[in-house]
C-alpha cells in the first residue's frame, strides 16, 4: 500500500519533469490562470466564427465576411453587441436564482480548465514552468464533478425564470446530461484502467507509446458519443428544439447573461474536446510520424500547438455533425444512452479488465484473444437467434394488440385529418393512419441497435402517437 | 510489491502485511445468507423473462433459495465458525474480533428465521400467482410477485445476517437490509390502507433507525469498538467520565431495537401495519421480522451490554410488563370491540413480545447470570414462530373468502373444513398456553422459570395475570370455532360478531400451499408438543450467548 | 510530493474560482454601466409565444424525469466506485480476486439496468 502511495506521489508529480506544480511563483499563477481564461474566451469565439464558416460552406453559403478579415472578429462584435443590450429580469422570475443561474453555469465550465494539460513545460518570464494550471491526483473526477455542478445552472436557469418553456427545457437538457453523464464516467474507468491513475498530466504522460484511443477504441467511441450529449449540441441539441421549446432553458435571458450561457456552452465544448485529447489523443503530445522524424516535436512551446490542433480536431467534429445530423428524437436519444451506451461500456470494461488480469496472470495473449473473440461471436449469433424468436412473438402480439376491441369508441369511426376543411388532431380514441415515414425509422442505426433488433420495437408505436400528444 | 522502498508510513501496509490485501472469508459460513440473497438476484431476474401463469415459479424459486439455506446450517452444526475478523488489537492487546460469527444461538435464530420465511413464501403464493389457486378477485388481488419475492428474499437476507452479527455496524446494516423491503411488501398492494400502513411503519421505523444509530455513535464514541465483545470489554474498565454517555448510548440502542420488537409504547404502528398489509406480510412481520429484532436485542444486551445489566435490566422489565398488560388489555377490546382478526392477532403478538421480553428483566448486576435467562427468550420465539404463523395461515385461508375479517366469520368453521377448525384451535390454545397447546405451555414456563430464577417477583406476578386475562380471547374465538352457526340469510359484511357465517355463506377454498403451510405448522406444533425438549434444549447448551 | 504540495494543488482550484468570480463581477459590472434600462410592463412579462401569459409558469412535470434522476444517482455512485478500483486494479497485490469482485460489483450494476429495461423504465414515453 505504501509503495503503492509513494508510486502514486511520484507520478502525478510528473516524475519525468524536474519542476512541479507548487514551485511557480504567485504571480505565474495568477498569470496563469487569467490565461486559462483568455484562451477559454479567445477559443469560444474562434469556435463561432470557425462554426459559422464552416456550416456555411457545408450549405455552400459564404458565412460572416464583413467584420475584420474574412468575418473573424463578427462573433467578438456580437459578443460585445450581447453585453450593451438591455437586461430584462421578467417579473415571474425568483431574481438572486435568476442571475446566479449563468454564473453557476458559466464559472465551473472554466474551473475544468484548471487540470487539462495544454502544453508540457516551457519557459514563461524566466521561469520554467508546466502549461497546466493545477494536476489534481483525482483531475478526472474534478472535471466530471465540475460538469455535475454546471448543470444546476441550467437547472436553477430554467426554474428561476418562471416560465414554462425554460422549465421543460432545463429539466430536458438535465436528463439528458445526467443520461450521458453516466456512459461518460464509465469510459473513463477504461482510461484509468491503462494508466493506473486519475491524475491528467500522468494519463499524457502513459500514451508516450500509443495513444488510450487505439488500446481502448471503443471507450473512446462511447467518450465522443457522451460528449456530445453532454454538451447539448446537434444531434442531440433537444433541449435547445427551438421548434417546441422556444429557446430552451434560457428562453427568457436576454443581454450579458445570455452571453454567459452561450460562453458556457461553447466552453463546455472546449472542455470536453480537451479531455478527448488528453484521454484518448495523447495530449499535447505530437503525433507519431512527426514524432518519428522530428525529435524536438514534444518540447517546449511545440506542444500547445499540438494540444490546439487535436482540439480543434474535436470542435470540426462538433460542427461537422451540426452541418450533417439531424435532430434526434428523444426517447430515440434516452435509448441510445441507457440502452447501448451504458451496457457496452459496462461489457467493455469488463472485458479489458478481464485481459489485463489475465495477461497479469501470464496467459498467451493470442489465446486470450481467441477465447474473447469467440465469446463475442457466440453472445452475438445467441442474440440475434433471440432476436429471432421474440421478434416474432412481438409482431404476433403487437398485431393483436393493434386490433381494437370491438365495441371500443374509436372503433366505428375512423380518423379524418381533415374534418370539416381543417387539419385536426386525432380525437380520444381515434388513431393516426400508419406514418408513411415509417419504414424510414426501421432502417434508422440508432434503432438497429437497439435491443430490439429488427427496429420494430415500441418506439414504432409511439412514433404513431407522438405527433398527437407531444409531451415534455 | 515493486521495488520501490516504502517513504511515507503507511499503517495500512504494517497492519495487513505485503500480500493480504484481499481478505480471507469462511465461506461456509456465510452461505445461508448468501443463498438467500443470491435467490432473491434470481427470482428478480426469472420475473422478467416469466410471463403469465408462469409466474408461479417465482414463488417455487423463493422456497428453493430458502431450502437451500436451510440445508446449508447443516454443515455448520458444530458452530464456532467466524468470519470478517479484524485482526488482535496491539493496542490493547484483545483477542480477535469477528463481525460474522456462527454459534449455537445464530443457527437456532437462522433455522426459525429461514423456516417461518418459507411458510410466508406458501402464504403468498395465492396472492402473487393467483391463476392456479384462485381467481383474481376479493383479497387474492394480485401483487406483483416478482417484486415481492425479491422484497422478501432479500428482507429475509437481512434478518439471516442479523443472527450472526457480531458488531454494531454489521448489526445496523443487516437491520436496516431487513426492514427497507418490508416498507415496500407492505405497500406492495397499492391500496390506500397498505399506504397508510407502510407510510406508518415507514416513519416509525426510520425515527427508530435514528434513534438506534444515534446509540451507537455515542457507545462506539465511549468504547471506541464495535465489536459487541470488545464493547463489553470496554465497559467493564470505563472511565468514569464516560459512563453517562455509554450509557446513554446504551439506552437509545436497546430504543432503537424495542421499536423493531413493537414493545410499548413503541409500538404504535404495528396494529394499524398488520391489518393494512396483506396477511402473509402481516405473518412475516409478526414472526421473522420479530425474530430478528428481538436477535438483535438479545446480542446487543446479552453481549455487548452486559456489564450495563443493572441500567437495561430493570427498564426492560418495565417494558416487558407494559407491553403484555397494554398488549393483552387492547387484545380484550377488540375481541368484545370490533373482532377484527388480524387486530386481534396484532394485539396479541405484542402481547406475546411482552412475554419474550420478561428475560430480559431480570437481568441485574453485571449481568454475569444473563447467559442462563436469556435462553428462555430464545425458545419462546422459536416456539412462538410455529403457532402465530400457523394462526396467520388460518387466518390467511378464512380472510380469502371471507373479506370482513373479523372473528365472527369463524363461527361454526369446524361444520365446513374441521381440519381447519382443528388446528386453529390448536394454534390459539398454544398462544393461551393450555393444553392441548402443550409447547405454548412449556414455553411460558421455561420463560416463568427464568423469571422466578432471576428473582424478579413481580414481572412474574404480572406475567401471570396477564397469561390469564389472554385466556379470555384466545377461548371466544376457539369457542366461536365450535358454535353452530347462525340461521338465516347471511348477514350484511362488517358486521362485527354476527358477520358472515360459514355454514350458510358458502364454500371455503384452501388452496394447496395454505394446507400445507397448516399442515407443516400444525404437526411440527404436535411434535413440539409432544417432545417439547427439542426446543427446550437451548436452555442448556452451555455458553449460547457466547 | 508533500502535504504541502497537494493542498496547494486544491488551493490552485480556489485560485480559478475566485478569478472566476472576479471575471463575473467584472462583467456584470461593465454591462450595467452600459446597457440601457428601460423596462416596460411587456418587456417584464413572461414570454408564452405571443399571447399573455395565463397563470404560473411552474408546471407540474412528469414523473418520468424523477426517475431518470434515480437511475442516475444509482448509476452515477455505482461508476465513481469503479474509479479508484480501476486505478488500483493492475497493481500487484489484488489479483483475480479483485476483478472477480468487480464482476459481482458491475454484476449487481447489470441486473438493476436489465429491471429497469425491463420494465420499461428506459423507454421514454
Amino acid at each position: 500500500m505504501s509503495q503503492r502511495l509513494a508510486e502514486l506521489a511520484a507520478t502525478t508529480d510528473l516524475a519525468a519533469d524536474p519542476v512541479g506544480f507548487a514551485s511557480d511563483p504567485w504571480w505565474l499563477i495568477l498569470f496563469k490562470a487569467v490565461l486559462v481564461f483568455a484562451f477559454c474566451v479567445v477559443m469560444t469565439l474562434f469556435a463561432i466564427w470557425w462554426e459559422r464558416k464552416v456550416v456555411a460552406w457545408m450549405q455552400m453559403r459564404i458565412g460572416p465576411k464583413h467584420v475584420g478579415p474574412q468575418g473573424l472578429l463578427q462573433s467578438l462584435a456580437d459578443g460585445v453587441k450581447l453585453a450593451f443590450k438591455e437586461d430584462i429580469i421578467v417579473k415571474a422570475a425568483d431574481k438572486p436564482v435568476y442571475i446566479l443561474a449563468p454564473v453557476v453555469s458559466m464559472v465551473p465550465a472554466f474551473m475544468a480548465f484548471a487540470v487539462i494539460p495544454m502544453g508540457g513545460q516551457v519557459s514563461m518570464f524566466g521561469h520554467q514552468t508546466h502549461l497546466q494550471l493545477t494536476d489534481l491526483p483525482v483531475g478526472v473526477l474534478y472535471i466530471l464533478a465540475t460538469a455535475s455542478v454546471g448543470i444546476y445552472g441550467i437547472v436553477l436557469a430554467g426554474w428561476s425564470s418562471g416560465s414554462t418553456y425554460p422549465l421543460l427545457g432545463s429539466l430536458r437538457s438535465t436528463a439528458q446530461m445526467i443520461s450521458y453523464e453516466v456512459a461518460m464516467g464509465l469510459s473513463f474507468a477504461g482510461v484509468f484502467l491503462y494508466s493506473g491513475s486519475m491524475s491528467t498530466s500522468t494519463i499524457v504522460g502513459q500514451q508516450g507509446d500509443t495513444w488510450f484511443a487505439v488500446l481502448l477504441p471503443v471507450s473512446f467511441i462511447i467518450y465522443i458519443v457522451a460528449m456530445v450529449g453532454e454538451t447539448n449540441r446537434a444531434p442531440f441539441d433537444l433541449p435547445e428544439a427551438e421548434g417546441e421549446l422556444v429557446g430552451g432553458f434560457h428562453t427568457e435571458y436576454s443581454s450579458l447573461k445570455f452571453a454567459l450561457f452561450f460562453l458556457a456552452e461553447y466552453v463546455n465544448m472546449v472542455v470536453v474536446s480537451s479531455l478527448a485529447t488528453t484521454l484518448f489523443l495523447g495530449g499535447y503530445r505530437a503525433p507519431w510520424p512527426i514524432t518519428a522524424v522530428w525529435d524536438g516535436a514534444n518540447s517546449g512551446w511545440w506542444t500547445l500547438l499540438w494540444y490546439f490542433l487535436k482540439v480543434q480536431l474535436f470542435l470540426f467534429l462538433f460542427i461537422w455533425l451540426r452541418g450533417t445530423l439531424p435532430r434526434l428524437r428523444y426517447d430515440q436519444f434516452m435509448r441510445l444512452g441507457w440502452k447501448v451506451l451504458i451496457p457496452t461500456s459496462l461489457v467493455w470494461l469488463m472485458l479489458i479488465a478481464t485481459v489485463r488480469a489475465m495477461k497479469n496472470e501470464g496467459y498467451d495473449y493470442r489465446g486470450i484473444v481467441l477465447g474473447i473473440a469467440g465469446a463475442i461471436i457466440a453472445i452475438l449469433v445467441l442474440s440475434v437467434v433471440w432476436d429471432m424468436f421474440r421478434g416474432t412473438d412481438d409482431e404476433e402480439e403487437k398485431a393483436k394488440a393493434a386490433q381494437p376491441p370491438p365495441g371500443a369508441p374509436g372503433a366505428a369511426e375512423p380518423f379524418d385529418p381533415m374534418a370539416g376543411g381543417f387539419p385536426v388532431p386525432p380525437l380520444p380514441g381515434q388513431e393516426l393512419p400508419p406514418v408513411p415515414r415509417r419504414a424510414v425509422r426501421r432502417a434508422e442505426p440508432v434503432g438497429a441497435m437497439v435491443g430490439n433488433g429488427n427496429g420494430t420495437g415500441s418506439a414504432d408505436d409511439e412514433s404513431a402517437t407522438d405527433a398527437t400528444d407531444k409531451e415534455v | 510489491m515493486n521495488p520501490v522502498p516504502p517513504t511515507g508510513g503507511s499503517v495500512l501496509a504494517a497492519a495487513h502485511g505485503p500480500l493480504s490485501l484481499v481478505q480471507d472469508i469462511d465461506w461456509a459460513a456465510i452461505a445461508p445468507p448468501l443463498a438467500v440473497a443470491s435467490a432473491a438476484l434470481v427470482v428478480l431476474l426469472a420475473d422478467l423473462f416469466l410471463s403469465g401463469p408462469r409466474k408461479v415459479w417465482l414463488a417455487w424459486l423463493s422456497l428453493a433459495g430458502l431450502a437451500t439455506a436451510l440445508g446449508l446450517l447443516l454443515p455448520l452444526r458444530g458452530g464456532g465458525r467466524a468470519t470478517f475478523c479484524a485482526p488482535a488489537d496491539p493496542a490493547t492487546g484483545g483477542p480477535p474480533a469477528c463481525s460474522y460469527v456462527v454459534s449455537d444461538l445464530t443457527l437456532v435464530l437462522q433455522l426459525v428465521l429461514i423456516g417461518s420465511a418459507a411458510v410466508v413464501v406458501l402464504l403468498s403464493m395465492p396472492m402473487t400467482a393467483p391463476r392456479p389457486w384462485a381467481d383474481e378477485s376479493g383479497s387474492d388481488r394480485a401483487v406483483p410477485g416478482g417484486e415481492y419475492h425479491f422484497l422478501l428474499l432479500a428482507s429475509v437476507a437481512g434478518a439471516v445476517t442479523l443472527a450472526a452479527a457480531r458488531d454494531l455496524v454489521t448489526l445496523v446494516v443487516a437491520l436496516e437490509t431487513l426492514s427497507l423491503p418490508a416498507f415496500a411488501l407492505v405497500g406492495l398492494r397499492r391500496d390506500a390502507r397498505g399506504g397508510e400502513a407502510a407510510l406508518k411503519y415507514f416513519l416509525l421505523s426510520v425515527a427508530a433507525t435514528a434513534v438506534l444509530l444515534f446509540g451507537v455513535s455515542l457507545l462506539y464514541g465511549a468504547t471506541g469498538a464495535v465489536h459487541l465483545d470488545r464493547i463489553a470489554a470496554a465497559l467493564t474498565t470505563l472511565d468514569p467520565k464516560l459512563d453517562t454517555v455509554a450509557a446513554t448510548g446504551a439506552g437509545l440502542v436497546l430504543v432503537g431495537f424495542a421499536f423493531k420488537v413493537a414493545a410499548v409504547p413503541f409500538h404504535f404502528w404495528l396494529p394499524d401495519t398488520y391489518r393494512g398489509a396483506p396477511v402473509p406480510v402481516a405473518a412475516y412481520l409478526s414472526v421473522v421480522s420479530k425474530t430478528a429484532g428481538f436477535a438483535g436485542l438479545l446480542l446487543v444486551a446479552g453481549i455487548g451490554l452486559r456489564p450495563y445489566a443493572h441500567v437495561w435490566g430493570p427498564a426492560l422489565a418495565v417494558l416487558a410488563a407494559l407491553t403484555m398488560t397494554v398488549g393483552n388489555v387492547v387484545a380484550v377490546r377488540v375481541a368484545t370491540g370490533s373482532g377484527d382478526a388480524v387486530r386481534l392477532l396484532a394485539w396479541s403478538s405484542i402481547a406475546q413480545s411482552g412475554y419474550v421480553l420478561v428475560p430480559f428483566g431480570t437481568a441485574a448486576g453485571d449481568g454475569a447470570d444473563l447467559a442462563d435467562r436469556l435462553p428462555a427468550s430464545v425458545a419462546y420465539l422459536a416456539v412462538y414462530a410455529v403457532m402465530n404463523l400457523g394462526a396467520f395461515a388460518v387466518v390467511a385461508t378464512v380472510g380469502r373468502d371471507r373479506p370482513t375479517g373479523v372473528v365472527g366469520d369463524y363461527r361454526g368453521l369446524v361444520r365446513v373444513r374441521p381440519w381447519l377448525a382443528l388446528a386453529m384451535a390448536f394454534f390459539l390454545l398454544c398462544l393461551a398456553g393450555l393444553p392441548p397447546g402443550l409447547m405454548g405451555l412449556f414455553a411460558k414456563v421455561a420463560v416463568f422459570q427464568s423469571v422466578v430464577a432471576g428473582g424478579t417477583g413481580w414481572l412474574a406476578v404480572v406475567m401471570a395475570v396477564n397469561v390469564v386475562v389472554a385466556l379470555y380471547y384466545y377461548l371466544v374465538w376457539t369457542a366461536l370455532l365450535f358454535q353452530p352457526p347462525v340461521p338465516g340469510p347471511p348477514p350484511v359484511a362488517g358486521d362485527g360478531e354476527a358477520a358472515g357465517t360459514l355454514g350458510s355463506g358458502g364454500t371455503l377454498r384452501v388452496p394447496a400451499p395454505f394446507a400445507v403451510a397448516i399442515g407443516l405448522a400444525f404437526g411440527l406444533g404436535v411434535v413440539l408438543s409432544v417432545a417439547p425438549q427439542i426446543v427446550l434444549r437451548v436452555l442448556t447448551v452451555p455458553g449460547l450467548l457466547g | 510530493m508533500t502535504a504541502h504540495g497537494y493542498f496547494s494543488t486544491y488551493a490552485l482550484v480556489g485560485l480559478v474560482l475566485l478569478v472566476g468570480g472576479g471575471f463575473v463581477s467584472v462583467a456584470f459590472a461593465a454591462n450595467r454601466l452600459l446597457r440601457p434600462h428601460a423596462p416596460n410592463v411587456e418587456k417584464l412579462m413572461t414570454y408564452e409565444c405571443g399571447v399573455d401569459p395565463v397563470g404560473e409558469g411552474w408546471a407540474q412535470t412528469h414523473i418520468r424525469y424523477y426517475i431518470y434522476a434515480y437511475l442516475y444517482v444509482i448509476f452515477a455512485v455505482d461508476a465513481i466506485f469503479l474509479f479508484p478500483w480501476a486505478t488500483v486494479f493492475a497493481d500487484p497485490g489484488f489479483g483475480t480476486t479483485t476483478l472477480v469482485e468487480m464482476f459481482v460489483f458491475v454484476g449487481f450494476l447489470a441486473v438493476g439496468l436489465l429491471y429497469a429495461w425491463r420494465k420499461g423504465v428506459l423507454t421514454w414515453t
